[in-house]
């Protein structure tokens, strides 16, 4: 479970790093490993972590107040609106307080508003309300540049996955009438403590008893929570000309306050609470993806960083060969030999070299070598011939046999088959043979046969 | 969750120079992973590589030095055995491992073998291109003698020249029956799970383990796909709703058309800026078509006519109606003024262009400008190419060396539904004023709804089908 502001931070640095150029992540990459094992944590760590260096923490705490700083400032607006529509409404004393008339005019806007947004919520998807859209439009106008923009957009991405928009914006649209319907009961709450209203209801042609009956009905809801409704005399006596009598003044206030509060101001709360829980909800369910491209590269990023790797000790020196050493020409018994190692295209040797050398067989096993090695042992040959397969890796166990059947001829060389073969080692070969001083040109069979016969 | 007890230990051993470290790199799909060269004894120690699951090391693969000497090494090992002694192959080796001398004349092998000694089975890693000779059977008598499991693998097994059947007969004597074909340059798209559910035969107390990383690896390449495609989704509909107003004369549009296309190639190469760095590899993995990966040179030709048609683009009814003629006329604006005309001319030069037609923004009208919109065919050439590229990222190894070219890869088809992408991408070209609106907010316009669509268009792709199922073996 992550903070608002915590995925906040992800998703601005998320959005700051698809744009070039690239933050510097090593630090918080270390950071992030050490704080968990868990990828979603890492992930909110290194946010953290490369948001406080890149700016994006201060601009998000900026962008935060200045949200704050708005909403309140749109909250006082309201409320000022609120007590000035309350005070126009009630007009001054020299008048009594037509309480009809004062009653639409209080609730009538806020009231068919409501209705609009609830209407507008339902029928299309998005509708936050007027207020929410214009505080939207007005924060995004001032967010506009720098790491605040990236802040400002993280936010709006944030909020329509959590898909909450119109749920923020229901919320601030409701704050904002709230306060205004809070104004006018603190206007009207004020003005009835300081001032000497008296209240009439008028008519041209409508009967005593619509007006009984109206004040009754509305008053029925506000008289449950406690707000006093005038009873019928009054109501009847309040008729056209107002009635200065304290409990008469008393109660049709009571009757308008009682109004405004239950037919305005609560259900706007009621709206408020909702939107507020619904938020709270959303977020609740709000979880990071943690399947996207990015987060699958930075896990990959962390693995890559965790998983190498251990070595079990320094890498082994490299390998000193011996020079190739062969017997004194005076030591030869024969003249030339060819054996072919560690490879089967040696086969046809016999009919390459067979006028001219000793062909021995094959070498390959324990057993082979050994054979071999009596037979040169017998034979002393002033020229070696090795055949071998470039393909092959000229490894340590090659160059060890190489050696030893070097030792017991004269002169040795070496002939490489299959140069031309793209898997041919060539460089691994020439680095090898100099190494124990073998001639590295890797020469034509032409020429090595001429060798071979001696001349 | 898979709880990890303890993390398998598997060592990678084998003759010097046949792959082993570039097997580690496909597998762990790390392409710095060790040193690779074409010499022996590249690999001087043991390095290792742990696999997670859940969070917890699951799996340790040890690369280990080649083996050079198993001949020469057999035989010092039967001289540590004094006459008339009784030693089994097992006690050799342990023999052997004490001998003080052993890690002075075998340095290499002695690592190799105290490793194979602590794992829990060991890949005998054989480069199938090779031939059977002496060593390498004293090389499996030896591995063997360390009684730990052992699979062979013969690396290597897609190139033309490789030759198993000698090997599986070597293998089969030995009494090894199991083994795996692997190709470390091109693996197979499963390779993962296949060694993964391979490795369950010969380890079967280790099954559940392993059968949870093979699961677990058939998720990842699945979630990468998706994450892959979600990004190409995004990049459509970037270009798709890329709109530029431009006064209506000749010059005008011609710089303003550069401009575009200019964006639109940085919108492509940082996807797969992005598409490289989610599958792991590097941009030294992959040569864009024409020239290097120097900025502004960054392929220029999805606009040209020959990459359109070599993509498959049919420029047709349709689909890309725009493109054939350069340029789509509103037939609104069509007969209003002179700028038509200047417009057909402009894009006629510099052919296959992106003035596909013109906005609904009535206040550019008012204004004697029009909107420059990306063609049709342009969005279908990038969306086929890409989708191109993700397969062929799939099927490339952590071990490659040569950078991927796109003509030269095989399957150079990605079939997918053209008129319903372009339906899909319909809602980003429209200027709406909700979209308005929204930009002006500072909203980069989002379009979860065509995204989820494109989305879906494109994963009906044949070439990322077999990507996205499981269990294919």
């Amino acid at each position: 479970m992550f903070k608002f502001i915590d995925l906040w931070c992800y998703e601005a640095v998320r959005l700051r790093e698809q744009t070039p150029p690239a933050l510097d992540d090593q630090q918080a990459n270390q950071v992030a490993l050490d704080a968990s094992n868990n990828l979603a944590k890492r992930l909110v760590v290194r946010a953290r972590s490369l948001a406080g260096a890149s700016g994006l923490t201060a601009a998000c705490q900026e962008s935060l107040s200045l949200m704050r700083v708005s909403v309140l400032l749109a909250m006082g607006l309201g409320l000022l609106t609120g007590i000035s529509a309350a005070l126009a409404s009630l007009g001054d004393t020299s008048q009594p307080v037509n309480v009809i008339w004062a009653l639409v005019s209080l609730l009538l806007l806020p009231t068919v508003m409501l209705f609009i947004w609830f209407a507008m919520f339902v029928v299309t998807s998005d509708s936050g309300g007027w207020f929410g859209r214009l505080w939207q439009f007005t924060i995004g106008r001032l967010l506009r540049d720098g790491p605040r923009a990236m802040v400002w957009r993280a936010w709006l991405q944030l909020v329509q996955q959590a898909r909450s928009e119109r749920w923020w914006l229901a919320l601030l649209t409701h704050t904002i009438w709230f306060s205004v319907l809070l104004g006018m009961v603190l206007g009207m709450f004020t003005a009835f403590s300081l001032r000497h209203y008296t209240f009439v209801w008028q008519t041209t042609w409508l009967s005593d008893g619509v007006f009984v009956q109206l004040a009754q009905s509305i008053g029925a809801l506000p008289g449950k929570f406690g707000f006093t409704v005038p009873n019928v005399q009054t109501i009847q006596a309040s008729g056209n000309v107002a009635l200065d009598e304290p409990s008469a003044r008393l109660a049709w206030a009571n009757w308008l306050m009682g109004a405004v509060v239950v037919f305005g101001l609560l259900p706007r709360l009621i709206a408020m609470v909702t939107s507020a829980l619904a938020l709270r909800y959303r977020y609740r369910a709000l979880s990071m993806t943690l399947n996207d491209a990015y987060a699958l590269s930075l896990g990959h990023k962390f693995d890559r960083l965790t998983m190498r790797s251990q070595v079990d000790g320094p890498p082994g020196a490299q390998e000193t060969w011996p020079q190739i050493s062969g017997i004194a020409p005076e030591d030869a018994l024969s003249d030339a030999a060819v054996v072919a190692l560690e490879t089967r295209l040696g086969e046809n040797l016999h009919e390459q070299f067979g006028v001219h050398a000793t062909v021995l067989p094959p070498l390959d096993d324990r057993a082979s070598r050994k054979q071999a090695q009596e037979r040169l042992l017998e034979l002393k040959p002033r020229r070696l011939l090795v055949v071998l397969d470039a393909r092959q890796t000229p490894d340590r166990g090659l160059v060890r046999t190489l050696l030893a059947l070097g030792s017991h001829a004269v002169d040795t060389k070496v002939l490489l088959q299959q140069v031309d073969d793209e898997r041919a080692r060539l460089s691994a070969w020439r680095a090898r043979l100099a190494d124990i001083g073998l001639p590295t040109d890797l020469g034509r069979s032409d020429d090595l046969v001429a060798w071979l016969r001696g001349r | 969750m898979f709880k990890v007890d303890r993390a398998l230990q598997i060592a990678v051993v084998g003759h010097t120079n046949t792959g082993k470290t570039s097997l580690l790199r496909t597998l762990t799909r790390d392409r710095l992973f060790g040193e690779v060269n074409d010499a022996p004894g590249t690999t001087r120690h043991v390095q290792s590589a742990s696999v997670m699951l859940d969070d917890q090391a699951a799996l340790v693969w040890y690369d280990t030095p080649g083996l050079e000497d198993s001949v020469g090494l057999r035989d010092y090992i039967e001289s540590l055995v004094r006459p008339g002694e009784r030693l089994d192959n097992h006690d050799r080796i342990e023999r052997f491992l004490a001998d003080p001398m052993a890690d002075v004349s075998f340095e290499q092998e002695h690592r190799v073998l105290v490793q194979a000694m602590q794992s829990d089975a060991l890949l005998y890693v054989v480069d199938a291109r090779d031939e059977v000779l002496a060593k390498h059977r004293d090389e499996l008598f030896l591995l063997q003698a360390c009684a730990r499991p052992v699979l062979p693998v013969l690396n290597f097994v897609a190139s033309p020249q490789a030759d198993t059947k000698p090997w599986v007969q070597v293998f089969a004597r030995q009494g090894m029956h199991v083994y795996v074909g692997f190709d470390s340059i091109s693996p197979p798209i499963n390779g993962q799970q296949m060694m993964y559910d391979t490795l369950g035969q010969v380890l079967a107390e280790h099954r559940p383990l392993l059968n949870a990383l093979s699961v677990s690896a058939a998720q990842q390449r699945r979630d990468r796909v998706i994450a892959a495609i979600d990004l190409l989704a995004a990049l459509c509909l970037t270009v798709a709703g890329l709109n530029r107003m431009v006064k209506d004369d000749a010059a005008a549009i011609e710089q303003a058309i550069k401009k575009q296309q200019d964006e639109v190639r940085k919108h492509e190469q940082s996807f797969v800026e992005h598409i490289l760095e989610l599958y792991e590899f590097s941009t030294e993995d992959y040569l864009p078509t024409t020239e290097g990966w120097s900025e502004g040179q960054w392929q220029a030709d999805v606009f040209s006519e020959e990459t359109l048609t070599k993509l498959g683009i049919k420029l047709g009814k349709g689909a890309a109606v725009g493109a054939a003629a350069g340029a789509v006329v509103d037939i609104l604006s069509a007969g209003l003024s002179l700028g038509t005309g200047t417009l057909i001319g402009a894009a006629a030069g510099s052919a296959w262009q992106s003035v596909d037609r013109f906005g609904k923004d009535i206040a550019a009208k008012w204004r004697g400008q029009r909107s420059l919109m990306v063609s049709d065919a342009v969005v279908l050439a990038l969306a086929t190419r890409n989708i191109q590229l993700m397969a062929a990222l799939e099927q490339r190894g952590h071990a490659s060396h040569q950078p991927l070219i796109l003509d030269k890869t095989q399957k150079a088809t990605a079939a997918f539904d053209h008129s319903a992408l372009l339906d899909a991408i319909g809602p980003a070209r429209q200027q709406t004023v909700k979209r308005q609106l929204a930009s002006l907010v500072g909203a980069v316009p989002t379009n979860s709804a065509a995204a989820r669509e494109v989305k879906q268009v494109l994963l009906q792709a044949d070439v990322l089908q077999p990507l996205t199922v499981d269990g294919l073996h």
